[in-house]
């Protein structure tokens, strides 16, 4: 800090301070925007000017969809200090149970309804496990990671389940058409919906307040009255049902799912975008808007990867290095909380 | 409230230059001066006490010192033995023998004793720990501390608040400290606790160690320091030896103004019994065939104040806890409030019944650290500011805002993360969390812990305006000039039972201290329990 900053600081400390404090929370609340934006040009650049096109950036948005909505529900967890591995499995098991339900005859409508309720169902199981008889959120959703892909399979028979004719196959593949190039898919209009809902519970409800006390401190949340574990078993319900909305979209893209491959390590990514939107893996701290900023910069890297022409193998490599990196750069940007 | 002084105040005169000088230290967070241009002097061997009501920066000026801010995120300048000291880290200021303490503890709860001590200097042979050398040389340290029954081998987490604040302090002495900071050491410590550490200090004194102690506890500063220095607001207000103070101008010099009046109490109108609570039984948590609380009953009238006094451990917090159904290990407990039982089997169940409690450990079970402010204070009260669920902000924020003018709490902002703010500051958002469900029964559990004589007033005042709305009061306190100054009634404490039920009308604390240890009241040993609680 100079010295003439300081002159300052004491002439008008209020002024300063709202105008410096803005730009600090706006920087904050900002987090990992300007990486996204960098990233972004880059691969336009590099990618023969194609990435920024209405068409490309359609299908960007059409990829992070599912992953923003699995890192919603995971923001939940995460904010109460948890874990939630699961989510990838239930996708599976809940598109499946989607697909099965579609091709009852008669029953079609309720495919929807069935994809959701899996998805509820097994989230009120890890919400059991761990609020009602404790066990530790790694392993009780390890467990389901493992148990529930099993149930994913033999719904099917271990085979795909294909329906030509799946009702709500708009879902996955249209959008509403703002000029005859730009389309705006349904699954991203989904992914935004879920992201302000979130942001509305988050922020605007008791419940909202309530997550992110538990993940503070737990113990001063029970002491002031607060049902602890209502408040885990609701987001572990939620996680689960966002998953099964995940479930709906992917099975609604495909026509199709098959039990061993759906949402294979689905939860890496979702946990990859939470962590990229500043949320503390501790609990307690964190934003949706941030986890929204992840998932789309996880879409982004692995869309311009792909058109810039980088090879499978390095794509890996380069994912994993540029989240390691954003995130050392993020621990650098905040002020040093030594204490 | 003086003790006795313990130390004859040494007078001479100075020679030679100083261990430490801080010169026009300047901080500020965000805009805000947190410090605006304190002076610090402290010569070798020299106790100098740091005043300063809560949020007057006396933490921060510390943190300054050890680099917890490390050097270019303040202004001014470090003379460490008159050389300018630029630390990067602390680190680099423990190399240069200067060790802080700090307020809140910083001991990983899971090691154990000796592993806490040494962490980070751990002595090695041939590459691995050298546990046993750990664990004797540990021993070693904890004798000097008159700590001796403590095994350096089990983890700190077995150990309560009290011996862990000499662990720490066992630490600190680990490190060859030359200038040792005390940030509010004796808060969570016993009367014999705080004889021990003051002793020691003594001793360190003696053998050339500087040391800055920072305690709201003026009778302590009195006894320990060689001179004081007072801050108000992040400004310095002056420094002068200790002889020539009297607690009362410590006292007038951190609040500017004359206090006259440490307690006021008011006369007010006690009504009907309330709360009572018969055969209240706790046991302990590690070993299930100890009585910690033992068939205790008591009752609280309308508007009364009761203070439960009792030696530290004596049960007197198991005892709340086990009222608010918030004690972890076994207990039983009939509650009736206006003759009616209530069960109440968690906090939950206890702030419905028109119970709150505000806990003891103001980092473990009070704050949530990462937690606006504002939301600390409406934690347990948001469905009154919300319609289905859904917060009306506006509401929330009308009632935040008054009650932080009200309590007086320094905050940049509601908005504001509340670990920024100092400890007696956080202590305020805890109590007004806990008055906003407006409680027929309040219990304080040491409610003024780490609480300067200000705000201590003021939440003094606030009891009182508490029980003339005809709220009944339990509080527990070690100090036993606050219980009976402010107390209607007071129930004494000692291993778990219920040793006396006085009511405050000419209570001195020779009768309290004897009634504690058990002794019968009518041949009480003024003289040989006078200021030991
Ligand atoms: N990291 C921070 N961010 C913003 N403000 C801070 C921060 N740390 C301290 N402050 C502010 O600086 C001021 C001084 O705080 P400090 O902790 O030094 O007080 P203190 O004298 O130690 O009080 P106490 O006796 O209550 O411990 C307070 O107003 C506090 O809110
Ligand atoms: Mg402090």
């Amino acid at each position: 800090m100079t010295s003439t900053t300081s002159s300052a600081l004491r002439t008008a400390p209020q002024q300063v301070s709202t105008s410096r404090e803005r730009m600090r929370s706006a920087i904050q609340a900002a987090g990992m925007l300007p990486v996204l934006v960098l990233l972004a040009v880059g691969f336009h650049l590099l990618g023969g000017y194609r990435f920024l096109s209405g068409q490309n950036l359609s299908i960007v948005a059409q990829q992070a969809a599912i992953n923003i909505v699995l890192a919603s529900g995971m923001t939940f967890v995460i904010l109460t200090g948890g874990i939630d591995l699961s989510v990838g499995s239930i996708l599976a098991a809940s598109a499946m149970g989607g697909l099965i339900v579609s091709l009852m005859h008669g029953f079609g409508f309720l495919a929807i309804p069935a994809c959701l309720f899996v998805g509820l169902l097994i989230g009120a199981i890890n919400g059991v496990l761990i609020a009602g008889i404790r066990i530790p959120p790694f392993i009780a959703t390890l467990g389901t990671l493992t148990a529930v892909r099993g149930i994913a399979r033999l719904m099917g028979g271990d085979r795909t389940v294909f329906n030509a004719d799946l009702p709500y196959a708009w879902i996955g593949n249209d959008g509403i058409a703002i000029t005859s190039t730009l389309v705006i898919p349904w699954l991203a209009v989904i992914a935004l919906l879920v992201v302000v809902a979130s942001w509305f519970v988050l922020r605007r409800t008791v419940l909202g307040v309530h997550i992110y006390a538990v993940g503070g401190n737990p113990s001063a949340a029970r002491l002031s009255g607060v049902r602890v574990g209502a408040v885990l078993m609701f987001v572990y319900c939620l996680s689960g049902l966002l998953a099964g909305l995940g479930g709906v979209m992917s099975s609604a893209r495909l026509y199709a799912a098959n039990g061993l491959q759906l949402g294979q390590s689905y939860e890496l990514d979702a946990i990859a975008a939470v962590i990229l939107g500043g949320t503390s893996f501790v609990g307690g701290i964190g934003s949706i808007w941030g986890t929204l900023v992840g998932g789309l910069m996880i879409a982004v890297l692995t869309n311009g990867l792909v058109l810039v022409g980088v090879s499978d193998i390095w794509q890996f490599i380069v994912k994993g290095l540029v989240i390691i990196i954003a995130v050392a750069l993020d621990r650098f940007r905040q002020p040093a909380a030594r204490t | 409230m003086l003790a006795e002084p313990l130390t004859p105040v040494q007078d001479t005169p100075r020679t030679g230059a100083p261990l430490l000088e801080m010169r026009g230290i300047r901080k500020s967070f965000s805009g805000v001066a947190a410090l605006d241009g304190i002076d610090l002097v402290v010569h070798a061997g020299e106790c100098v006490g740091l005043c300063g009501e809560n949020g007057a920066g006396k933490s921060t000026m510390m943190k300054v010192l050890s680099a917890v801010y490390p050097y270019g995120t303040w202004e001014g300048q470090i003379l460490w033995e008159g050389r300018e000291l630029r630390a990067n880290s602390i680190r680099d200021t423990e190399a240069a023998g200067i060790v802080i303490i700090h307020q809140e503890l910083m001991l990983v709860p899971q090691l154990s004793v000796a592993e806490n001590i040494f962490l980070g200097r751990e002595p090695t042979r041939h590459g691995q720990i050298d546990f046993d050398a750990m664990n004797a040389q540990s021993q070693v340290l904890l004798r000097r501390l008159r700590m001796g029954h403590i095994n350096p081998a089990e983890p700190v987490s077995h150990y309560g608040g009290g011996e862990q604040q000499l662990i720490e302090i066992a630490r600190a002495l680990a490190k060859n400290a030359r200038l040792l900071i005390l940030d509010e050491p004796s808060s969570s410590l016993s009367r014999s606790e705080i004889d021990t550490l003051l002793s020691l200090i003594r001793d360190l004194k003696e053998s050339g160690v500087a040391c800055v102690y920072i305690s709201h506890k003026l009778d302590e500063v009195a006894a320990i320091a060689d001179s004081v220095t007072v801050i108000r607001d992040g400004r310095f207000i002056g420094s002068a030896p200790m002889s020539g103070l009297s607690p009362r101008e410590i006292i007038r010099m951190m609040v500017g103004r004359e206090m006259t009046n440490l307690y006021p109490r008011e006369p007010h109108e006690i009504g009907d019994v309330v709360f009572e609570a018969r055969h209240v039984t706790a046991f302990s948590r590690h070993d299930r065939s100890r009585k910690r609380v033992d068939d205790v009953s008591f009752s609280v009238r309308r508007g009364e104040i009761v203070g439960i006094a009792g030696l530290v451990g004596a049960g007197r917090t198991e005892l709340v806890s086990s009222v608010f159904g918030s004690y972890p290990g076994e207990h039983t407990a009939e509650i009736y409030i206006e003759g009616r039982k209530c069960a109440i089997r968690s906090p939950r169940d206890a702030v419905k019944a028109g119970i709150c409690m505000v806990p003891e450990d103001r980092k473990a079970h009070g704050i949530v650290p990462g937690m606006a402010v504002g939301h600390n204070m409406t934690m347990a009260t948001l469905p009154q500011f919300a319609r289905h669920g859904v917060l009306d902000v506006d509401s929330e924020g009308r009632a935040i805002d008054h009650d932080i003018a009200a309590m007086r709490i320094r905050t940049a902002s509601p908005a504001l993360a509340i670990s920024n703010l100092s400890g007696g500051n956080q202590q305020k958002a805890v109590i007004s969390r806990m008055l906003m469900p407006k409680p027929r029964v309040l219990i304080l559990d040491e409610p003024t812990r780490g609480v300067d004589v200000g705000a201590k007033y003021e939440i003094y005042r606030l009891i009182y305006e508490l029980a003339r709305d005809g709220v009944a009061i339990i509080m527990v306190s070690s100090e036993l000039p606050e219980v009976l100054g402010i107390s209607d009634r007071v129930l004494v404490i000692g291993e778990g039972r219920l040793r006396g039920d006085f009511t405050n009308d000419g209570l001195t604390q020779e009768q309290v201290l004897s009634a504690a240890i058990g002794a019968d009241t009518s041949d009480a040993h003024p003289a040989q329990t006078a200021g030991q609680l």
